[in-house]
């Protein structure tokens, strides 16, 4: 959600914007924005209502006299999600109210597999407020076709809001050892320039985010168990950079392609391990977070690495800030 | 010298070590069930451990305050052969550096009791570990492998509670016994006494039968503060009852506590400045008052003693808010942080749901009257099985470095929500009837 900063000009608005301010207020009234004001617009937002929208004054005025009160007492640095703070005044009512209205839009590359992603850590992690936007209309995740698109769609929705862009992407880094620098680092950094928000996976891609516990759902139980054993016999990092969806492969059906792509990051594992991992968990893989997904915990994450609650708590701090 | 730190690990919901520094006063907060009393019960069932001259670890019923209905029940996932390890901390005048005493209890199905089956205390560069030899058990279920200087020794050591009993031991240097012994007699003294006012409070009576004997203190519900006020009253004119019209006069201004004697029996009552014939039996007023009384006699009772500045003290409440308006929530606050002032040694645990307990305490420290090292706040956290306490920063200025979101702020989102239907009337003119 948005911090809409509001200043005690914004209630000195000519008559024909008195119903903008009062759609403002409902915005924050019904959860969709945060409001944040000072003690002297506190005042200002009293006065404002008691002249000019008397029903609303009580409602009103209690509501901006609480919004401060804990805006001041109970928040802190590190306790607030860092939200995307939007100044609103006397000028820019207008165009303002128009892209606090418009749903924030999160671009990802494939639609079907990244929100199953989503669903699923939305759930682990508790995120209401996420949810509820998605609800409410309030958050669309828009399909872009493919890594390649993201930048093009990502700045052809920005183009839709007036002052602030509620605009983020999701991409894969497609990384193939830890410090692969990829085509994904390049767009993210692009997307930051221009002022958008963008997170990219530090393991190669949504399916490398898959617990261990949803895998193993995943039939026939016998394959599964035994790509799940070399799985868990790889590092994390091996794991996180590894072709879930297709395995390590084959170039000719005698040799493994994988070694030199991935640099040496799988030097030294064991043979069984490599051969067991030759074949992957299937390109539809990711769906089987939709039946596991309730039965999971942060601790699932956990296991997938140490940094990834951290990463995961990121990126959904990010998509709450574009709501 | 004072308890400045305690550890634990598989502890209740506590699985991962947790460690909490033990300040003059250290505040607990979180949601329902989350572990709040578990950690504020600590110092109660630590106090069992250490001083005592009994045996078994540990006692979970300790005053009547039910810690756990077996040991098992203090192990995380509640698994019969498991161990749980205390830590406690302390600040020692003598020594240079603190005293830590680090045990683990380990609780053995087959033996049907609880062993020490680690003990590390260390003092500066003194430092003895022992290590229980299960293999021994269950013929000699004392024998451990003491380490001491680079040196291991195999002896059989008697345990009283969480340390070794400090008594000589034939089997061990005499070095070892004496520094074990300086070592036990410093934590004894240093954990002091341990004050433990529990979330549940004595319901008044009408009539109260006259003791003839003194409660030494107010009990684990506060069931004994009428009697000492009563006796108060009969034999040292109600000197104490005095204080407490102090303190309650900030709360119920133009009223006072009274006792009425007659024949064997007392009865509590208050009663209106403005008509002094009229008396009201505290079981005809307002609930917060019976409530809050316990902690207003417990205070007078330490501004009245000479001695309870000096004494080393833990003083545990579970919500003393209780029952009271939240305008008095803040009062206590200021009395729980004068009371912490008057005496150095003096530690205060308050588990507390109040929002003004805490903005009290912000205030005083933005202030410049309370220092923030003077308090610690923590957030006890709870999330799939397992518990967790985060300390919450506080600056100079009273701000927090850390606040969960939502937590104080419900009243907000109350009325965001009343806010919204109200102008969804008077706007669109349509509600939810």
């Amino acid at each position: 959600m948005a911090q809409v900063i509001t200043k005690a000009d914004l209630f000195a608005v000519a008559e024909a914007d008195i119903m903008a301010v009062v759609s403002l207020i409902r915005l924050f009234t019904c959860g969709r924005h945060q409001w944040a004001l000072d003690l002297e617009t506190v005042g200002a937002v009293e006065h404002f209502f008691a002249e000019k929208v008397p029903t609303l004054s009580g409602p009103v005025g209690a509501l901006a006299r609480k919004a401060w009160t804990t805006k001041t007492a109970w928040e802190s640095p590190s306790g607030a999600a860092p939200l995307l703070a939007y100044d609103v005044s006397r000028v820019t009512i207008e165009s303002a109210l128009a892209d606090l209205q418009r749903p924030g839009v999160l671009v990802v590359e494939d639609l079907v597999s990244d929100r199953t992603f989503l669903n699923a850590i939305l759930g682990v992690f508790n995120e209401v407020h996420i949810e509820q936007a998605l609800n409410q209309g309030w958050l669309e995740v828009c399909h872009s076709g493919g890594g390649g698109r993201v930048v093009a769609v990502t700045e052809d929705e920005a183009l839709k809001f007036n002052i602030i862009a509620r605009v983020g992407a999701l991409i894969d880094s497609d990384s193939l050892y830890p410090s692969h620098h990829t085509h994904a680092h390049k767009a993210a950094g692009h997307l930051l320039s221009i002022g958008l928000r963008c997170h990219v996976l530090t393991y190669r891609e949504v399916e490398n985010y898959i617990p261990n516990r949803a895998l193993a759902t995943i039939r026939p139980y016998a394959r599964t168990n035994k790509r799940l054993g070399a799985l868990g016999r790889l590092n994390r990092e091996q794991r996180g950079h590894l072709d879930i969806k297709k395995g390590l492969g084959r170039l000719d059906g005698r040799f493994r392609r994988s070694p030199r792509e991935h640099q040496d990051l799988y030097d030294g594992v064991p043979e069984d391990v490599l051969g067991a991992l030759e074949g992957g968990f299937g390109t539809n893989v990711i769906s089987c977070l939709n039946d596991a997904a309730s039965n999971m915990t942060s601790r699932d994450y956990t296991s997938l690495g140490a940094d990834v609650s951290g990463e995961l708590a990121e990126l959904l701090s990010m998509i709450r800030s574009l709501i | 010298m004072a308890l400045s730190g305690i550890e634990v690990e598989n502890y209740k919901s506590f699985g991962r070590p947790q460690r909490i520094e033990v300040r003059p006063i250290t505040v607990l907060l979180g949601k329902n069930n989350a572990g709040k009393s578990a950690v504020a019960r600590l110092p109660l069932l630590l106090h069992t451990g250490i001083c005592t001259d009994l045996p078994e670890p540990l006692d979970t019923y300790a005053r009547g305050v039910d810690v756990g209905s077996a040991f098992t029940d203090l192990i995380h996932g509640h698994s019969p052969h498991g161990s749980v390890r205390f830590g406690l901390q302390f600040e020692l005048d003598e020594i240079a550096g603190p005293l830590v005493l680090d045990s683990t209890v380990q609780n053995v199905v087959e033996l049907q009791m609880q062993i020490v089956s680690r003990c590390r205390m260390q003092a500066g560069d003194q430092q003895v570990v022992f290590e229980w030899d299960y293999q021994q058990a269950p013929q000699r279920v004392n024998r451990y492998s003491v380490h001491h200087r680079g040196e291991i020794h195999r002896a059989n050591v008697p345990f009283a509670g969480l340390m070794p009993t400090g008594e000589v031991e034939a089997d061990l240097p005499k070095t070892v016994t004496s520094e074990v012994a300086a070592l036990v007699r410093a934590a004894k003294h240093s954990f002091g006494s341990v004050r433990y006012l529990g979330p549940f409070r004595d319901r008044p009576q009408r009539l109260y039968r006259m003791p003839t004997r003194l409660p030494l203190e107010i009990g684990t519900l506060g069931e004994d503060a009428p009697s000492i006020l009563a006796l108060d009253h009969a034999r040292y004119g109600g000197e104490l009852t005095a204080i407490v019209n102090r303190h309650l006069r900030q709360n119920l201004p133009g009223w006072q506590l009274s006792v009425s004697t007659s024949s064997g029996s007392y009865s509590l009552a208050l009663t209106p400045d403005w008509d002094q014939t009229q008396s009201i039996n505290l079981v005809d007023t307002g609930t917060g008052v019976a409530q809050v009384l316990p902690i207003f006699v417990q205070r007078a009772i330490d501004e009245l003693d000479g001695s309870a500045s000096t004494d080393t003290r833990i003083e545990i409440v579970e919500q003393p808010e209780l029952h009271l308006h939240p305008s008095a929530h803040a009062q206590l606050a200021d009395l729980y942080i004068g009371a912490s002032r008057a005496s150095d040694s003096s530690r205060f645990v308050i588990e507390t749901h109040s929002e003004t307990f805490i903005l009290r305490i912000r205030r005083r420290i933005a202030e410049g009257t309370l220092q923030p090292s003077h308090v610690a706040i923590y957030f006890v956290e709870h999330e799939a099985g397992e518990s967790t306490l985060r300390r919450v920063g506080l600056d100079s200025s009273g701000n927090v470095d850390y606040w969960p979101e939502g937590i104080f702020s419900e009243d907000y989102e109350e009325t965001k929500a009343l806010a919204n239907a109200q102008i969804r009337t008077a706007v669109d003119g349509t509600s939810n009837h």
